[in-house]
């Protein structure tokens, strides 16, 4: 199953077993970027970081990875 | 009551039906804390100020540095190496004398915040590091006290209200979990532009401004501002549960 991860796709190898938000983060993410804050949008509509375990993926979903903006 | 005076200084703002008379009063009743005179900070004040806000308390430690000048407009090459908050006060103070401005030349720490922001209308985050977004976000919950968050780096912007009077509003943490590895980018490190910075800063000003006069400033949604493309993206949030900072357990 192909997903897309800030635009690049991402192969999520056994599309048998039902991935989470949480399990792709873990398999396209180095650690040290997925110990950083930021907020994230499956398709385009938020999902709080509680619902990452419980919320499946499906093939060409689009997970985007928005980084605080911490200036002024 | 406005003096006449005053009828006349804020005549283009009373004539608008969602501000009128009774906003005018409503601003100049207002006690409004902006925390950093920074980038954001400068324009924030300077269009709070000019609109009529009754008390500023301003907040920061920093002393002017000449790689500030280009952004913070309020400083100029003479008062290099003095107070951001104490030079902003004198420059404001000739703007608009009519305004009652506190002086806090000091970082915001848990104690100061306690203790000024029980006293204020609305919080305006205008800071640049993350840990004091989270304890101002942290404390506004505890005060419950209206909070406009702004921040910006590069050509981009990023702008959230947080109303913790309002039960499903969506917290800073909500949004940006606190995790192990805090972002450490800011102006010093990715460079900034004034401009992208007076539209953010600005655009704190009038969301307090709408807040202040009873007008309706949205929650739950966080923008974000692409100054390169000159785009405006609005991503709708949700409180969560969990939030270690507004949930319910
Ligand atoms: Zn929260």
């Amino acid at each position: 199953m192909k997903i897309y991860i800030n635009g690049d796709a991402v192969e999520l190898a056994d599309c048998s077993v039902p991935t989470s938000i949480q399990a792709a983060l873990v398999k396209a993410l180095p650690e040290n970027q997925r110990q950083q804050s930021f907020a994230l949008a499956l398709n385009g509509d938020f999902v709080g970081k509680g619902d990452y375990a419980n919320t499946v993926l499906k093939s060409d979903d689009s997970i985007d990875i928005l980084l605080p903006i911490v200036g002024g | 009551m406005l003096s006449p005076q005053e009828q006349l200084r804020f005549s283009r703002q009373t004539m608008l039906k969602s501000i009128g008379e009774d906003g005018q009063q409503a601003l100049k009743n207002a006690k409004v804390i902006i925390v950093g005179l920074g980038g954001l900070g400068n324009p924030a004040s300077l269009y709070l100020n000019a609109a009529g806000i009754g008390t500023l308390y301003l907040v920061d430690g920093d002393t002017i540095d000449v790689s500030n000048l280009p952004r913070q407009v309020l400083f100029n090459d003479a008062q290099v190496s003095q107070g951001k908050a104490d030079i902003a006060a004198e420059i404001l103070n000739q703007q608009n004398s009519e305004t009652n401005i506190e002086v806090l030349d000091e970082m915001l720490d848990e104690e100061l915040a306690d203790y000024y922001f029980p006293l204020v209308d609305v919080v305006l985050d205008c800071t640049d590091n993350i840990t004091t977004r989270y304890l101002i976000n942290q404390k506004c919950l505890e005060h419950k006290k209206p909070l406009v968050i702004g921040a910006a780096t590069g050509f981009d912007g990023q702008y959230m209200f947080v109303e913790p009077n309002i039960a499903d509003s969506a917290c800073y943490q909500c949004l940006f979990p606190i995790n192990k590895n805090a972002p450490e980018n800011n102006c010093q490190t990715l460079g900034i532009l004034g401009p992208v910075l007076a539209i953010v800063g600005g655009l704190q000003a009038l969301q307090a401004m709408k807040f202040l006069t009873g007008n309706k400033v949205a929650t739950n949604q966080l923008s974000i501002f692409d100054g390169f493309n000159n785009s405006w993206q609005q991503l709708s949030i949700k409180k969560q549960q969990h939030c270690p900072a507004c949930g319910n357990d």
